[in-house]
């Protein structure tokens, strides 16, 4: 997957994916959780819109997501997932650990 | 029946012949009245016999009815629970454990990913630091490679000086010696790393074949298999449904036996009619025996005139039974009435019982 991010003025930084979100990602993904690190970052959120495929790889990442931004005291928002990834998440129970909205 | 004789030509004769018309008819009477009582008993046995049997059948029947009641019940019970192990498991429980175990499943399948990624992120830093580790040991050959140049130099500059570079000399062999151990040693270092390096890589390689297996379809599955046990629950509840209903129609049945048992009891009320019956046919049999034999007495002819022939016929064509005939014409000829029996088409009997052919010398045709 690629992805491209922005910034807003109140420390929202918007990430949003494209294409399929699998294993070989992590390493891109460390850099977008290494965003976490910036001191003007209140709030992190993942934009789900255009990924079209989840593995159980990319759930564990999501998951040490989750613990780095709380480590860190940042907010972390999962933005409209669809389609199978949609379901991958319900049935992971993701809607009970995550902040997600559509 | 009796002809009616115009009052003209009544005379001697004609009273005679009206007696003895009177008389026949009389005979005629009993004969097929007596026939008729003895029928009566033999109806109401018929009926007896009959509701008897068909009691008897329906309950059979109601029994029948009970039993599938029973194993109706049976199967309703069966829809609600399983047996495992010998143990009896509510079937909506069942499902609940399996919704359970596969949530359960799940979760793992999650906690051993978040693990193998965490790892992976760990070994990437591992694999960085020691890259750069490698880099220093590299430095650090560079560094001992110039130090025994230098040395070298040294050594070279002494033995110029002559005797006055003697002591330089040997500090110079001693850093020589000094950068031959650092050699050495990073060496070693360098021997080590490229082990522990291996031992990482080796790591990773087996941790990336974890990592990367895809349980997405797994996960997925717990979707299915959660939509298979809503239609099971629902069919079950049809299943249900549908045996309660066939339990209430088997009650029914059970029920409508029962009514129709009672209702049997009809052939009292039948027996009583016809004993009734048979007792005032039995009566007026006697009366017109007795008045027979008055008018026997008077007449003085004993011929059966044309026209009682022709009601005997009328009456053997009432009786459709065939055996009933034959009882008919047992009756006449123990009342000594005569027929044609050929032309009527029956057996003629005797009164010993043997039947005869009609063609016999011993019947009187007419």
């Amino acid at each position: 997957m690629d992805y491209t991010q922005k910034s807003s003025a109140n420390g929202v930084y918007t990430v949003s994916m494209r294409g399929k979100f699998t294993f070989g990602d992590h390493n891109s993904f460390k850099h977008i959780l290494e965003l976490l690190t910036d001191p003007n970052l209140k709030q992190l959120e993942l934009d789900f819109s255009e990924i079209s495929f989840v593995d159980s790889a990319a759930l564990g990442v999501i998951l040490i997501a989750k613990d780095e931004a709380e480590k860190k005291g940042k907010q972390l928002v999962i933005f409209n997932p669809v389609g199978q990834v949609k379901k991958m998440f319900e049935i992971s129970r993701f809607y009970d650990l995550f902040e997600i909205t559509h | 029946m009796l002809n009616m004789v115009p009052k003209e030509s009544f005379n001697g004769s004609t009273s005679d012949q009206l007696l003895q018309e009177a008389s026949s008819f009389l005979r005629l009477n009993i004969a097929s009245n007596h026939v008729i009582a003895k029928e009566l008993p033999q109806i109401s046995k018929l009926v007896e016999e009959s509701a008897d049997d068909l009691a008897s059948r329906f309950r059979s029947l109601a029994f029948a009815a009970q039993d599938q009641s029973q194993i109706v019940q049976q199967v309703v019970d069966m829809t609600s629970v399983i047996s495992v192990n010998g143990e009896n498991v509510g079937f909506a429980e069942s499902l609940e454990m399996i919704n359970k175990t596969l949530q359960d499943a799940v979760e793992k399948i999650l906690y051993v990913s978040k693990m193998a990624m965490t790892m992976v992120f760990s070994l990437d830093e591992a694999k960085s630091q020691l890259s750069d580790v490698d880099s220093f040991i590299k430095m650090v050959q560079k560094i001992t490679k110039q130090t025994n140049l230098l040395a070298l130099n040294a050594t070279i500059e002494s033995a110029r000086a002559g005797e006055a570079g003697h002591g330089f000399a040997v500090v110079a062999n001693e850093v020589k010696n000094l950068s031959k151990e650092i050699s050495t040693l990073s060496d070693e270092m360098k021997d080590k790393l490229n082990s522990v390096s291996s031992s990482v890589n080796v790591s990773y390689e087996v941790l990336k074949d974890v990592a990367t297996i895809d349980m997405s379809d797994n996960i997925l599955i717990k979707e299915k298999i959660e939509t298979l046990m809503q239609s099971m629950m629902q069919q079950n509840e049809n299943f249900k449904q549908i045996l309660q209903v066939a339990a209430d129609s088997s009650k029914q049945i059970s029920n409508n036996i029962s009514s129709a048992i009672v209702g049997m009891q009809f052939q009292d009320k039948v027996a009583q009619h016809l004993d009734n019956c048979k007792n005032v046919i039995q009566l007026m049999s006697s009366q017109c025996d007795e008045l027979a034999h008055n008018t026997e007495n008077l007449s003085t002819e004993t011929n059966i005139a044309e026209m009682q022939q022709e009601l005997i016929g009328k009456i053997l064509d009432q009786f459709k039974l065939g055996d009933l005939k034959q009882k008919f014409m047992e009756s006449m000829n123990e009342h000594n009435i005569k027929i044609d029996a050929e032309k009527y088409g029956v057996a003629n009997t005797k009164n010993d019982g043997s039947t005869s052919n009609a063609d016999e010398d011993d019947i009187e045709l007419f």
